[in-house]
């Protein structure tokens, strides 16, 4: 498969087909939904706290210059040393120089979806650097060569079977898919890289503007592993990771942990205050904050797409929509699938490459529903349509079909004729006459010899 | 309200896979610790704050300040069981909130197979939000120190939604509250 | 109509109308859709009161009429139109104030929630209500209930496998709760979930609610 978002219908036909992926993402999925909302029914504040999620996101959105200053200012008299890239490729070579300045050569790494976007681990590989993922499910990806296919359970796409399989060829042990025996392997093997690699780098979840505070959420500790032991720590963030205050973090905390894993809290939170210093007794000598722009304080001037980046990337949009549980997450062909994936895909990257994405959607609107910081996901996925359409990409057969419909439409006998011919049609050619795009798995219905119309003309002239 | 909060706080603990114990002593925190844990004393390493929290109290153990910092990282890696204090203990979450702190070094909390806490029952807040406010007003700017939140022990769900206890931190968490 | 009577309306059929303008909107085609739109603006602007047997209808109407950029006069008369216009259930339930109908029917019968109308007009009980008074109806409620069937419009027809693998899930919930016949509020998905059944020769009867009552009337 070539996984590009200009693919997805190709890719999602294919995957739609393969009931194995459909069950093995509908089981993981639906874990996590039961869990949330377990969650969920026990906090009557929920609703509450997802209007200030969102009223507090859109405050740092609409602020975002502000907010960076004041976040920057805060964490350097932290002591942190704080980079800003506008690019993707400035923020790749800034981590690689830092990786450089300090002759590292590997580093362990915690999971980071914006390593992802910044395909990071694949430039440190071709520049001779080995990136050790740390993070469970992301290990596994790694050995696979894989990428993630969901944004906070990346090996979703995977049964313990595969997974056995995986260990039992790369890492040279006896099959086994006993999930803890297979955890232990990997808490054996990492151990010795958590307590010797010199660099550590890690995402961002949050990132306190008034206090400079970087924080971490996990269940594994080897986020807190990669940011504790090495001598020198990178956390990479986008601009939008920043929320106004440490007072904000509670807040942010419960809506993400529930979101995300159905957890009140999950085992971690890291929040870190900057290097070693007087204040700080242990810890890194150096901490590196790497921030990047990428297009997004362009799209924060967007009055309506803007709410994209409201996201805390907690996935469970991904987890409720149908259409990402019928064909798992590469096929969107982006880092971030699902339906927060196709409302950014086209407005952070390139609207012409994922065009498809804001139509792969029934808009049933679930991912509305759920998403913790209340983003209208599925009415931007129409708005993008509009869009796509506005710029031309769609094709001309399409336009026409579109303006005869159009044409019908407008007047009651062109519908009525319509109808009558479909039933004609039907009528000549039987009722399995195929529809590309219907009829090959489902049968289309019988049309009625007389309209509603027709009848309720008849009853009036009755009456009349 | 503490009785209310205590149960909380042991509730949503053992949801999160932990326990906490409820004490009057400091004694009973020592004799509990050590029938627990028949460690060899090396395997038992606890903080500088600890020790000063249990007052003259006898601990099997040895405190993390009397190591050699080069051989440090090497013991508690291969330590059984890590005691620190902390400075705040959430109900609503089942939460430890950590400081760091010069007499207990993050590392305490992380690298040996259990990680225990010693809290004070006068340390329990209702909500984190409470807990992080009063912490945060106590530094000046740029001097507030990092701070480790704690609810459960390591764990995962990568494999198949499995819930896996221990992938690269402690084991086991617990908390021992000293109460009345 | 037969139904409306009954409960004391004089409902008219007003032969101009067409579309409601939805497919071309979701479609990404706003100017097409805004030309049908003000079609239907002007065939019902003097209406009292328009009841739509289709909640997804009623919701391109309620919803995101006020969201498109009609123009001229229409544009002022729009407004009107969306708070005048209501899904038959909400209609029946809380305009007319009717959650009997005292009707009798033996069966186990589960309603399908069709998205549009769940999550747009949060339209999830009246119909239920409705459903509940008939006499010896069993309403059973599916596992998979706030789960969409996969119809979605165009989508249907765009992506017709991950459609197909939708509609799937719901079949196979409607089949886990063994039921006679399946009622819903848009034929959309009723026809999408029937086809479906058909090809692949489940036994489902689907029909919309007020077929379905109006059925027990006669």
């Amino acid at each position: 498969m070539n996984l590009r978002a200009s693919q997805f219908k190709a890719n999602a036909r294919i995957a739609a087909q393969d009931t194995g992926l459909r069950s093995k993402v509908k089981k993981a999925t639906g874990t996590a939904l039961t869990k949330r909302k377990q969650t969920v029914d026990e906090l009557p504040e929920w609703e509450s706290l997802r209007q200030q999620g969102h009223d507090i996101r859109k405050e740092v959105v609409d602020n975002i210059d502000r907010y960076l200053r004041s976040f920057t200012d805060a964490a350097r008299l932290n002591g942190a040393i704080v980079h800003h890239a506008n690019e993707h490729n400035d923020a790749t070579k800034i981590i690689y120089d830092i990786i450089r300045r300090v002759s590292a050569n590997s580093v362990v790494k915690s999971k980071s979806m914006i390593t992802e976007e910044l395909h990071l681990n694949r430039m440190l590989e071709e520049n001779g650097i080995r990136v050790i993922e740390t993070d469970l499910g992301e290990y596994i990806i790694q050995l696979a060569g894989e990428t993630p296919s969901h944004i906070t359970a990346p090996a979703l796409h995977k049964s313990k079977e595969d997974i056995a399989r995986l260990f039992q060829e790369k890492l040279n042990i006896s099959y086994t898919d006993d999930p803890a025996v297979l955890t232990a392997v990997v808490r054996k093997r990492l151990r010795d890289e958590f307590l010797n690699t010199r660099v550590g780098i890690s995402g961002v979840n949050f990132a306190c503007a008034d206090t400079g505070t970087i924080t971490i959420i996990e269940n594994e500790a080897n986020a807190r592993l990669c940011t504790v032991l090495p001598e020198v720590h990178i956390a990479v963030m986008s601009i939008e990771k920043i929320i106004p205050s440490f007072d904000d973090l509670s807040l942010f905390l419960k809506l993400l942990s529930c979101s995300a894993s159905g957890q009140r809290m999950t085992s971690y939170v890291s929040m870190i205050n900057g290097p070693r210093s007087s204040h700080n007794p242990d810890g890194p000598r150096q901490l590196h904050v790497v921030i990047l722009d990428g297009g997004r304080r362009q799209l924060a001037k967007h009055p309506a797409w803007k709410e994209a980046l409201y996201c805390i990337r907690c996935g469970a949009c991904l987890n409720v929509c149908p259409v990402y549980q019928s064909v798992g997450g590469h096929v969107y062909g982006s880092v971030y699938p699902g339906p927060i994936g196709s409302v950014l895909t086209p407005t952070l990257f390139d609207m012409k490459e994922a065009q498809d994405l804001p139509f792969a959607s029934s808009l049933c609107g679930a991912c509305t529903d759920i998403c913790p910081v209340k983003i209208d996901l599925h009415h931007h996925l129409l708005w993008e349509r509009r869009e796509v359409v506005d710029r031309g990409y769609k094709s001309f057969t399409e336009k026409i079909a579109m303006a005869v419909w159009r044409w019908m439409m407008l007047s009651a006998g062109r519908v009525e004729f319509a109808g009558r011919l479909g039933w004609l049609i039907q009528k000549v050619f039987g009722k399995n006459i195929p529809a590309p795009g219907w009829t090959p798995r489902r049968r289309f219905p019988a049309l009625a010899r007389r309209s509603f119309r027709s009848i309720m003309k008849r009853e009036k002239n009755n009456d009349g | 309200m503490t009785d209310n909060l205590q149960s909380l706080f042991q509730l949503r603990i053992r949801e999160m896979g932990g326990w906490c114990e409820i004490v009057e002593s400091l004694e009973s925190v020592c004799a509990l610790l050590g029938k627990k844990y028949a460690f060899d004393k090396n395997e038992i390493v606890f903080s500088g704050r600890v020790t000063k929290l249990l007052n003259g109290s006898k601990l099997t153990g040895v405190d993390v300040e009397s190591i050699h910092p080069g051989d440090r990282r090497e013991i508690l890696a291969h330590a059984m069981v890590g005691i620190t204090t902390c400075d705040g203990l959430i109900a609503e979450t089942g939460t430890a909130v950590l400081v760091n702190h010069p007499s207990e070094p993050r590392e305490l909390s992380l690298l040996p197979e259990r990680h225990i806490v010693v809290a004070t029952d006068d340390q329990l807040y209702e909500s984190l939000n409470a807990c992080l406010s009063r912490i945060k007003e106590s530094y000046l700017a740029g001097s507030m120190p990092s701070l480790t939140l704690v609810s459960g022990p390591s764990r995962t769900s990568d494999i198949e939604k499995t819930l896996v206890v221990g992938v690269h931190g402690p084991k086991e968490f617990g908390v021992v509250v000293i109460g009345t | 109509m037969t139904l409306l009577r009954i409960l004391g309306c004089d409902p008219q059929y007003d032969p101009r109308q067409t579309c409601c303008g939805q497919p071309a909107f979701n479609a990404g085609y706003h100017t097409d859709a805004r030309l049908v739109a003000e079609h239907f603006v002007e065939v019902f602007k003097d209406a009292e009161e328009i009841v739509s047997l289709s909640g997804s209808c009623a919701t391109m109407v309620k919803v995101f009429y006020p969201q498109m950029e009609l123009t001229g006069a229409l544009s002022e008369t729009v407004g009107g139109i969306t708070s005048k216009t209501f899904e038959i259930t909400d209609y029946i339930v809380n305009q007319l104030g009717v959650t009997d109908l005292g009707l009798t029917y033996t069966g186990r019968v589960a309603y399908h929630d069709s998205c549009h109308i769940m999550r747009e007009l949060r339209i999830v009980d009246e119909p239920r209500k409705l459903l509940r008074s008939v006499k010896g109806i069993e309403l059973i409620e599916l596992d998979l209930a706030d789960r969409c069937c996969g119809f979605g419009g165009l989508f249907a027809t765009k992506f017709p496998d991950i459609s197909v693998a939708m509609g799937e899930e719901k079949l196979e919930s409607i089949q886990r709760a063994k039921v006679d016949l399946v009622v819903g509020c848009d034929n959309s998905c009723l026809m999408h979930l029937q086809g479906l059944a058909d090809k692949r020769g489940v036994n489902l009867k689907t029909k919309h609610i007020i077929e379905f009552l109006g059925d027990l009337i006669k």
